[in-house]
């Protein structure tokens, strides 16, 4: 199978969004406010935190706020020079979307910390709770994986095994798919 | 709602690469528009991170309500347009009406065989 | 809606391998277990003098004052009477864990400092008051604790560096695709070369800047007659390094009437290598022979016989290796460019060739002439490598095991000790092993690869020739192969994957024929209606000529070439 046809190419992946569990968006933006836009989305690998927090933008853009945004991952876990700069003329009506905060040092989140204060917002994704407080919590589950699964398939059969799949990748919806992604390459094009 | 069209001159849809592409751009803009771009970009599907690069633009000043107008871009050496088991990469001209952003795209193969190239699923044997 | 993340950051691989993990944490363990075991003797060692220094003091009268000379070293050899509740005692100790010295005026300072029929004030320890000493240790002992605790910082930040980074991707049980693991982030080769640097200085600064500063003091000092006491060689036997010397000629002088003697020969007065040298300065320097000595006039029991900088300032390089070792790694580490995505612009990746005149390749009309292709990986660099790991780690296990193996010799084995580094021996057998392997694997046949052109297009033939050096002969089979590879890349929250999938595979050559093997040319020929060579950022296609020569019962030889398969009328890009 060709990777521009399989139904779980990355940017057909992208394009499913994040499916608010037991809340709306009115609801998380009032608590949004309440925590006076400082707050972690929290959750663990693969459940949608990315996700949510791109989801979060044109919301903050119709309330007024200019969103930055910056990514942290294992591989990169401070911000480089260029990164700092663009930090240098945020102010009240800015709010930085900071997506793998948990990768920060703690002197450095710290210092970032201190620096939003004259900030609109902060909103950060992060593994574990405690940097701010939590706004959301995401997770998994198979229900979910099954409608994503359903979505990108267009009607096709859906696989009868997708709960086991979920529960080898250990819950992670990106692992979860990439798994599809491989089998689907090696079916044969009819 | 704008209605946006682009025609590629004797409705190709491929074209080798170091040549020409001519065609036509068309559009009807209920609303006043500062300006279209027509760009001509690249852009990679499949399993890892989308890479895109926009190659060309050509951008059309001062734009009647309705209005067509030709353009000419040089298509450059590549890469190709190919698919793989994991990654595919596709050719496209977009024109986008600025700045609301409203936009059409067509796909355009890039290659020398004016077929997107298709990698073996499995290495042929030696 | 899609977002495209273009990496504002290093573009790497996924987390290291589990053997690469293991290594790393035994590394650290031994540098942590270093730092705390020594941090720990220092800590006793220093509650232990505190606790003297909390003894009772009483007023204590010398009795008698002098130099003895002990196990080669100088020690002041003093008699104390000490009254203690109502009765009277007599000492001998000095100082607890007193030894003695090897340089003479310490000795001497002391003997001005406690002259017979003096009264100072001594401690008793009250719960044995037979137990006194005149001196207590230096409280400001504690801070040299702060060496060791620096190494075990550094394992224990490696440590946790190592496995941080496991940690937070454990949920989603990443699949690292790349070459070789890797074990170490920026930071952590920072503190790794900053201990080499450290020390470096350190010894640098004692072995050469202190001495350098002394010959430049002494150039005031007074020329004084003196004539030698006593003259010796010193020798002071070394498993690891062997027997090293040091000249020992103690002289005797006199300032403003008083008698002095010193046995310092020059600034520096380390043990070293080089017998005969100082056995004729012991010769030039017979008991009775009258001498000049330099002597300090702020100082009188300060002297020397040679003020000057001699043939001892070679050895200050030494920790000069130290300090470059260091000072190069940090900086290189720190100026190390990130590796760019691809920038959107540039999606040909450059070539790994250069190019090559000369050679018997028959270049193609209108081409740009035969390429000679780099190996994807240095062979030497690598051996070097594991010899300086292997070096490293087996040069601070081989102290504990020293310490072990005399314990049992002298009947008192350490039980704990020798438990405890079986699994850093074992390592370094490993390692040892490694540089074997991969001394084995650098004699192997060398492979030269060369292309009649530098770049190769699509549906085009060019000609590839091989010609392999050294023992050839050994190869029972040279297979040699074009192999295209796609890769692919995905970076999503705070992992990346990567994926690859071999696509082509062209044979070039599958020979066990000697003559062929040692050299010959095919023709190559990349598909028309294949892709060229790619590189987006996370999105790659990498063709790749493999070379495999099968040798039995010995490393295979094994290399890969990257080649450059790009469209008509490309440059690169990079």
């Amino acid at each position: 199978m060709k990777a521009r046809d399989n139904p779980f190419a990355v940017d057909r992946v992208l394009q499913w969004r994040y499916r608010p569990q037991g809340w709306d968006w009115p609801w998380l933006l009032q608590r949004l406010d309440q925590l006076r836009y400082r707050a972690a989305i929290v959750g663990p690998e693969g459940s949608g935190k990315t996700t949510l927090l791109e989801d979060l933008q044109p919301h903050l853009h119709a309330l007024g706020y200019q969103s930055r945004w910056l990514q942290l991952t294992s591989q990169q876990r401070h911000l480089d020079t260029a990164q700092r700069a663009m930090l240098s003329p945020l102010g009240a009506r800015d709010v930085l979307l900071l997506d793998g905060a948990e990768q920060m040092g703690r002197w450095r989140w710290w210092w970032l910390r201190d620096r939003s204060r004259r900030w609109g917002g902060l909103i950060v994704t992060s593994h574990r709770p405690g940097l701010l407080p939590t706004l959301v919590q995401t997770a998994s589950s198979a229900e979910v994986f099954r409608q994503m699964v359903q979505h990108l398939l267009d009607g096709a059969e859906v696989p009868s095994d997708l709960e086991h799949v979920l529960r080898e990748e250990g819950g992670n919806l990106r692992g979860a798919l990439r798994r599809l992604y491989l089998r689907w390459a090696h079916r044969q094009e009819v | 709602m704008s209605q946006l069209t682009i025609a590629i001159d004797g409705g190709a849809t491929a074209a080798a690469p170091n040549t020409d592409l001519g065609g036509t751009v068309n559009w009807v803009l209920p609303k006043p528009t500062d300006a279209l771009e027509l760009r001509l970009l690249w852009r990679t599907r499949g399993i890892g991170t989308t890479d895109m690069q926009v190659v060309d633009r050509v951008r059309f000043e001062n734009p009647k309500p309705m209005e067509h107008r030709a353009f000419r871009l040089r298509l450059p050496p590549g890469p190709y347009s190919f698919s793989g088991r994991l990654v595919s990469l596709g050719w496209m001209l977009e024109l986008v009406a600025l700045p609301q952003q409203e936009s059409v795209s067509m796909d355009l193969v890039l290659s020398p065989t004016g077929q997107e190239i298709v990698l073996p699923q499995e290495p042929a044997a030696p | 809606m899609f977002r495209v993340h273009l990496s504002l950051g290093s573009d790497h691989s996924g987390p290291s391998g589990c053997a690469g993990r293991i290594f790393g944490t035994l590394f650290c363990l031994a540098f942590l277990g270093i730092g705390i075991g020594i941090s720990a003797a220092v800590i006793r060692d220093a509650t232990r003098d505190r606790a003297v220094r909390n003894w009772p003091q009483t007023r204590c009268t010398i009795l008698q004052s002098g130099i003895q000379e002990k196990d080669e070293k100088y020690l002041l050899a003093v008699r104390y009477r000490y009254p203690y509740a109502s009765q009277t005692y007599q000492g001998d100790v000095y100082q607890r864990g007193y030894s003695g010295d090897d340089d003479y005026r310490i000795a001497q300072r002391l003997l001005l400092l406690y002259p017979a029929q003096s009264i100072h004030r001594c401690y008793v320890n009250p719960g044995k008051p037979t137990e006194a000493v005149l001196a207590a240790n230096s409280p400001w002992k504690l801070p040299v604790v702060l060496v060791p605790m620096t190494f075990a910082a550094v394992g224990g930040g490696i440590l946790w560096a190592i496995w941080r980074g496991k940690r937070s991707a454990r949920e989603s049980k990443p699949r690292p695709v790349s070459a070789s693991p890797r074990l170490t982030s920026r930071l952590v080769l920072v503190l790794f070369f900053g201990v080499f640097l450290a020390m470096g200085m350190l010894f640098l600064i004692l072995m050469v800047g202190a001495p350098m500063v002394n010959v430049a003091r002494a150039a005031r000092w007074q020329a004084t007659p003196c004539v030698v006491v006593d003259s010796k060689l010193r020798s002071h036997d070394d498993s690891d390094s062997g027997t090293t010397y040091k000249v020992n000629i103690l002289y005797e002088y006199q300032v403003q009437g008083r008698t002095y003697r010193s046995n310092r020969y020059g600034f520096f007065s380390a043990f070293s290598s080089g017998r005969s040298g100082k056995e004729a300065i012991v010769r030039q320097h017979p008991p009775g022979r009258q001498r000049v000595c330099w002597v300090n006039p702020a100082d009188p029991t300060h002297a020397v016989l040679d003020r000057t900088m001699s043939s001892w300032a070679w050895l200050g390089l030494f920790p000069l290796i130290f300090v470059a070792v260091g000072a190069i790694g940090i900086i290189s580490t720190l100026r190390r460019q990130r590796s760019d995505a691809a920038s959107p612009s540039r999606w040909l990746p450059k070539a790994r060739a250069r190019p090559l005149r000369g050679l018997g390749v028959t270049p193609l009309p209108g081409s740009d002439g035969p390429v000679l292709l780099r190996p994807a990986t240095s062979l030497p660099a690598r051996l070097a490598g594991v010899i300086f790991v292997a070096l490293f780690w087996n040069g601070i296990v081989s102290i504990f095991v020293t310490i072990a193996v005399k314990s049992w010799i002298n009947g008192r084995g350490e039980i704990c000790l020798s438990v405890f580094i079986v699994p850093f021996v074992a390592v370094g057998l490993f390692m040892i092993g490694m540089i074997f392997r991969e001394a084995l694997a650098l004699t192997n046949p060398r492979v030269q690869l060369t292309l009649s052109q530098g770049q190769m297009r699509p549906g085009q033939s060019i000609e590839v020739a091989w010609e392999l050096s050294g023992r050839y002969d050994r190869i029972s089979r040279l297979r040699i192969w074009l192999e295209g590879t796609e890769e692919a890349t995905y970076q999503r929250g705070t992992t990346t994957t990567t994926d690859k999938h071999v696509f082509a595979r062209i044979q070039v050559v599958d020979t066990s024929s000697l003559l062929e093997i040692r050299t010959g040319k095919r023709p190559l020929a990349v598909p028309a209606d294949t892709m060229h060579s790619l590189s987006t950022g996370n999105n790659k296609i990498v063709w790749a000529l493999r070379v495999k020569g099968e040798i039995s019962r010995w490393p295979d030889l094994s290399q890969d070439f990257e080649l450059l398969v790009s469209p008509p009328d490309s440059k690169e890009m990079r």
